[in-house]
């Protein structure tokens, strides 16, 4: 997960620490809707997986994104 | 932070967040608005005033609605019209017109001919030509980029039916990527010499050893990876980078190859330089540079020997050295690598291509000078060399290689005031500004035009507002010869006094005392190190030792 996190605070140019699996979707400036799909791609692209088109809307936290990638 | 705009008929979002990282971004909101920038000045596009505009056409979603080769060719018309629109609004800022891609527009028989292709010329074989009328724009070669990546990885139909997002997050990546070093590029300034060794670098294996005949070069297996190389190389002398070779050779093996190995791509006149023996490297291209009369600080090297290549970093830092492939297969992409880094031009002159020869000339002058000079007979060294002067005022046929001239020249630069296309031509069409352009030839060969003064009248007094001359023919008195004409033809125009500055750079120094030696009077001195300079001009004066002649 402490991987994962450092990868997202990349992409959303913070600091690790400020982010949790708790963080969620419209609770950090930087996730808005865009962010949303630029994540999607991001994660199919850094772990090599494919997330479901119609399940994309109902991922919330960064915990729902971390079970896409199968660790 | 450098300032970038990215106008774009597509949403670039995710690659305006990326690169926001890295630069001060001026992105529209909406992105179909980006014609709206380029018909008018925009006040907060000026405002922000962006060193670099990126115009990023997406190919699909400008011709998505044509369905005929008519439509497709009146909508690419008139885009590219905007996209001149463009560069002609923010003169100052350099423009990067992309090329574009179609990945597919419809379902139909290849046998029927294929429209993405045909489509994707209409834009692409006209955007050179408007960057030719353009002095500001410069290509963005985004279909290659696509076409490198691969169309499947770029693309994204996810992305796109997500959020409209054509990309994929890898396909932004590269873009973001690519931008990058479009801006890099278009900041430094190009290197001039490359500096090959040739065992293992020009072909395979050891000259002494294997004889001309014997070395791995030619049309099959690993052969073919040191011909295509040299093929590049070719090209890239072509485009206006001189060669030289520093090898630890024999003389007499080197030249026997260059005429009996029917192998090689490169002939011995490619060469500005040749230069084998056996004196360390560093050595060798030190006294190339006296030479060619060039500075190191203009020199790429490229060794396959590691050793060589430590050597040359620690004794010269101001030359570059270039890495060199693990695998041989890779040399040919490594040379072209080479060119795209270190001596990338967005275009060529003509002065360009005839080049070498003027420095193999430049060669046996420097040759011939450094033994006059030790013998004490400089004056009969410059006499000798039968140099004929022509001087005229500026024509349009100049005007590239002009503004080459003051974006190049750093040594010989009394002013180094730059000057782009737009701002250039503003400056020689005032009616009181003159430019007068001045060319060389010796018994060696022609030197070009080789100098630019420009000069503003004001009633009887005039001032050369910038003075520069090509470094490779200082040190021939061409600058004395030349201030005399000039300033015999402003007094025939009823000029009397003729004011000067030097304002000092970092590269200057050589000028530093030049209008003192002219006979100029100092006549104070700026805040910032401007010395100022005045002459009273009482009659036509004969005293130079070289002689002009207007044409």
């Amino acid at each position: 997960m402490d991987e994962f996190l450092k990868f997202i605070a990349g992409i959303f140019d913070v600091d690790a620490s400020a982010l949790s699996p708790e963080t969620a979707y419209g609770t950090v400036q930087q996730w808005d809707s865009l962010m949303h799909i630029r994540l999607v791609g991001e994660i199919e692209e850094e772990y090599g997986v494919e997330i479901p088109i119609d399940e994309v809307a109902e991922i919330r936290t960064l915990a729902d994104f971390y079970r896409y990638i199968g660790v | 932070m450098q300032k970038i705009a990215i106008l774009s008929n597509v949403n670039l979002d995710i690659l305006i967040q990326k690169l926001k990282k890295d630069y001060d971004v001026f992105a529209p909101e909406g992105y179909g608005q980006w014609f709206k920038y380029a018909l008018q000045k925009d006040a907060s596009l000026l405002e922000f005033g962006p060193q670099t505009i990126f115009l990023l056409m997406d190919g699909f979603a400008l011709l998505e609605n044509c369905t005929t080769d008519e439509e497709a060719q009146k909508e690419t018309s008139a885009a590219l019209s905007n996209a001149e629109r463009l560069a002609e609004n923010y003169p100052e800022s350099i423009v990067f017109v992309s090329t574009i891609h179609i990945r597919h527009c419809s379902v139909a028989p290849e046998n029927d001919g294929i429209r993405e292709n045909r489509w994707c010329s209409l834009w692409n074989e006209q955007l050179p030509v408007v960057s030719k009328n353009r002095g500001n724009i410069n290509l963005f070669n985004l279909a290659a980029l696509i076409g490198e990546t691969g169309a499947g990885g770029f693309y994204s139909d996810r992305m796109w039916y997500m959020g409209s997002i054509p990309y994929s997050v890898k396909g932004m990546g590269e873009l973001a990527r690519a931008i990058d070093e479009a801006i890099l590029r278009s900041r430094q300034t190009p290197k001039k010499v490359l500096v090959l060794d040739l065992d293992n670098t020009l072909w395979g294996g050891v000259l002494g050893e294997e004889g001309a005949q014997g070395v791995t070069l030619g049309s099959s297996l690993m052969g073919a990876a040191y011909r295509d190389a040299q093929k590049h190389i070719r090209e890239m002398k072509e485009m206006g980078v001189l060669l030289a070779v520093v090898s630890k050779n024999n003389e007499g093996d080197v030249m026997e190859i260059f005429e009996r190995n029917p192998q090689m791509v490169l002939k011995r006149e490619d060469f500005a330089a040749i230069l084998a023996s056996w004196d360390p490297k560093p050595e060798s291209i030190r006294k190339l540079s006296g030479q060619l009369n060039l500075g190191l600080d203009s020199f790429v090297f490229l060794d396959d020997n590691p050793v060589e290549r430590e050597a040359v970093k620690i004794a010269l830092p101001m030359v570059s050295v270039a890495e060199f492939p693990k695998d041989v297969a890779n040399l040919p992409e490594t040379i072209r690598g080479i060119y795209l880094r270190y001596f990338y031009r967005s275009s060529t002159t003509a002065e360009d291509k005839v080049k070498t020869g003027q420095y193999q000339a430049e060669a046996a002058r420097q040759r011939e000078k450094d033994r006059a000079e030790s013998a004490g007979t400089l004056g009969d060294f410059i006499r000798s060399l039968e140099i004929k002067i022509t001087i005229n005022e500026a024509t349009d046929g100049q005007t590239d290689r002009i503004i080459q001239l003051t974006n190049k020249t750093n040594q010989f630069n009394t002013c180094t005031v730059r000057f782009d296309r737009q701002s250039y031509l503003a400056f020689r069409s005032a009616g009181n500004h003159h430019v007068y352009a001045v060319n060389a030839s010796d018994r060696y060969g022609d030197n070009g035009l080789i100098l630019v003064a420009m000069v503003t009248v004001d009633g009887d007094a005039a001032e050369i507002e910038n003075f520069l001359m090509s470094c490779r023919v200082m040190g021939r008195k061409i600058e004395d010869a030349v201030i005399e004409a000039i300033e015999n033809r402003l007094y025939e125009d009823g000029i009397r006094t003729l004011r000067a500055r030097y304002v000092p750079t970092a590269k200057n120094k050589p000028v530093e005392k030049l209008w003192d030696t002219l006979g100029y009077k100092t006549a104070g001195e700026d805040g910032d190190g401007t010395k100022r300079y005045s002459k009273l001009l009482s009659g036509p004066e004969n005293a130079a030792i070289l002689k002009t002649e207007w044409r």
